[in-house]
């Protein structure tokens, strides 16, 4: 009860008004190939300068609720996912779509996307708490291992091979070193220049990343057609018999999602890869999966949507991102002068509860966003990059100026974006870096707070028991692709040579 | 690894290796702490060693992995990117020092800026409609994104 009193004590009907829009704009630019959720909030970051960090907090994560979400729109209409998110949705929703059941489709995704969130809800409302309280005793040995497992985390489940997820990794935590030393307070790395002694700043490298190496491949790149499926909206609305068909595998993908989410580092896209994997097991009919199956649709947007209240977890209880976005997140609460970590729920419980009514709200709203939006957001999809990328250029470089008034900021947002184009180009993950640069700081404190403590030792690492698992843990889960390689090539041997596998399993 | 990805690959082991070997280089030169076991230096230092290592070992692979039996791309596509990034850069450049030294108005250099950048992007010979709608967008952005930044959000422009 007092925790719902606080609740509505931290939110005014201006911040309904923030998560409702935040929502709407989140899944109307979630639908757009190109731009991403982690771009959308790190160009909104600079209009959240004039508001509280509650209000801040609850339309970045409606944003972050609605772009999950949106991608599937623009997956299943014109098999473009318009976030990594949706790429699993494509597989299924097209084929669906192109076989004249669009509203059936975008109905079935939307409920699962409603559902999947709700499900993550509730385990975060169950979880975040107990584990900041649970988060408070952590020594800065604890701390430090909890970043390494991070880490290891992202770099193993991203995109591309390992070697360039911890390249990107490295990569971000160095350039987040140069500026004021943590520990002492002091400038180091600085190269005689007055202005590195700030550092990089959190906003024009992420807008950088994120956005202006966007605009730099489209440039480049060139632009890219697909097919358009006229959309018309019969079958849109569920009926209770199709939550009772669907409702297993959205509860499974749910719980899937939210867990996956929880793991530090690992993002939407890997909840939808595992739930679209099980439910395509658990299937009666997997031979349809990647023609059209409705249970392919609903396994990957409840999951999606379920990473998201899970990544949200390590966020607020920990201060540890749970993919790149919830990193944006952590530089936005920076930026608002607020201290992520498990004392959140103590000094600032607005924010908590504004992050955890926007999520709520945000899981309902979309619902209905995607099915009442769907036929205009198509004219917004169809609009060619050509004409989005100049404007959204010129608000970066307004709102890299605009956070500190000098043009340094600037020229960081650009070198930046060229930085994120050469990575992407040579498929090295942006998340990794991302996350890397954002928990360098929390490292290096933690390092050398504990080394401090234990007289130069770093025993505890494998003396204390929390460290060590945390240490154990992140080890296996560097060195776990290197034994699947091994399980693989001694099978490919067995197959290559029955009799010698037939005589050792009977010895 | 196909041509195009083994640049690609070089070309960040590169960047990578110059930045480790930078930070490096200058940690390495930072005293040590007085009460702080590693200091200022020593954690950047531990990290750009681990950031060369593995450009290192990235730009060993570009060199020596087996090259992919694909026709690559023709070396004029590799060209044009590149020329097509210098005008990118030259525009961008160019519309950052028209609005930091007031050129022109705030406005005139926005919508002049997004027009052509929109232009530019657009990879194909510009018809009239597409000026003209080009046009109307860049000026209806700049006025927007000025009172955006002045009147809501308070913040200077350059």
């Amino acid at each position: 009860m007092d925790a719902l009193l606080s609740a509505a004590s931290a939110l005014t009907p201006e911040s309904f008004g923030y998560i409702i829009f935040g929502t709407v704009l989140g899944v109307v630019i979630g639908a757009i190939p190109g731009f991403t959720g982690g771009m959308l909030i790190a160009l909104s970051i600079p209009l959240t300068f004039t508001m509280g960090p509650a209000n801040a907090l609850a339309l970045l994560v409606a944003m972050y609720m609605g772009s999950v979400s949106g991608g599937l729109v623009s997956a299943i209409l014109l098999r473009l996912p318009g976030t990594p998110a949706s790429v699993i949705t494509t597989l299924d929703g097209y084929p669906m779509a192109q076989s004249g059941l669009v509203g059936r489709v975008l109905g079935l995704a939307a409920s699962a996307s409603l559902v999947g969130g709700l499900v993550s809800w509730c385990i975060l409302v169950a979880l975040a708490y107990p584990l900041s309280r649970f988060a408070v005793n952590f020594t800065p040995w604890d701390y430090f291992a909890l970043v390494v497992v991070a880490l290891a985390l992202i770099t193993t489940v991203s995109a591309g091979s390992q070697l360039k997820g911890l390249l990107a990794a490295f990569a971000g935590m160095l350039l987040a070193v140069p500026g004021d030393d943590p520990s002492v307070g002091m400038p180091r790395l600085t190269f005689g220049s007055h202005d590195l002694e700030n550092g990089f700043a959190l906003l024009p490298v992420f807008l950088g990343v994120f956005a202006v190496s966007q605009v730099i491949q489209a440039a480049i790149g060139g632009e890219k057609g697909a097919a358009v499926i006229k959309p018309t909206l019969d079958g849109v609305w569920l009926r209770i018999g199709d939550y009772r068909k669907h409702g297993g595998n959205m509860m499974r993908s749910s719980l899937l999602g939210t867990f996956i989410g929880l793991l530090p580092g690992v993002g939407a896209n890997i909840g939808s890869i595992v739930a679209y994997a099980a439910a395509r097991r658990a299937s009666r009919s997997p031979e349809k999966f990647g023609r059209g199956s409705e249970e392919g649709v609903v396994a990957s947007e409840a999951a999606n949507n379920a990473t998201v209240g899970g990544a949200l977890i390590p966020l607020i209880s920990l201060g540890i991102p749970g993919s790149a976005i919830d990193a944006i997140l952590i530089g936005a609460l920076i930026l608002h002068g607020v201290t992520p970590g498990p004392l959140l729920f103590d000094n600032n419980p607005d924010i908590v509860y504004a992050i955890l009514v926007s999520c709520l709200l945000s899981a309902g709203l979309i619902y209905f966003s995607v099915i009442v939006l769907a036929k205009p957001m198509m004219a917004i999809v169809k609009v060619p990059p050509a004409y989005l990328l100049p404007p959204i250029l010129v608000f970066c470089i307004l709102g890299a100026y605009g956070s500190a008034g000098r043009f340094y900021d600037v020229w960081v947002m650009l070198g930046f974006g060229v930085l994120g184009y050469l990575l992407e180009r040579a498929s090295v993950p942006l998340a990794p870096f991302a996350i890397g640069y954002v928990l360098a700081p929390l490292a290096e404190t933690n390092l050398r707070t504990g080394l401090m403590i234990s007289g130069g030792s770093a025993e505890t690492l494998w003396t204390d028991p929390l460290t060590m698992v945390l240490m154990l843990f992140a080890t296996i889960v560097l060195l776990a692709p290197f034994r699947s390689a091994l399980s693989l090539s001694r099978l490919r041997k067995r197959r290559r040579n029955p009799e010698d596998a037939a005589s050792s399993s009977q010895s | 690894m196909n041509a195009e990805q083994r640049r690609s690959d070089m070309i960040v082991g590169f960047l990578m290796l110059g930045l480790a070997f930078l930070i490096g280089v200058e940690s390495a030169s930072i005293p040590a702490g007085v009460f702080d076991p590693i200091g200022s230096g020593q954690f950047p230092l531990y990290l750009s060693l681990c950031l060369g290592g593995l450009a290192a070992i990235m730009l060993f692979r570009a060199t020596f992995a087996a090259p992919e039996a694909t026709v690559d791309a023709a070396p004029e596509s590799s060209k044009s990117g590149a020329w097509r990034f210098l005008v990118l850069a030259a525009l961008v450049f160019g519309y950052c020092l028209a609005v930091s030294f007031e050129i022109a108005p705030f406005e005139i250099s926005t919508s002049v800026f997004i027009v052509a950048l929109g232009l530019f992007i657009l990879g194909r010979k510009p018809r009239a409609r597409d000026i003209l709608r080009m046009t109307i967008l860049a000026v209806f952005a700049a006025i927007s994104v000025k009172l955006i930044f002045t009147k809501i959000l308070y913040l200077s422009l350059p």
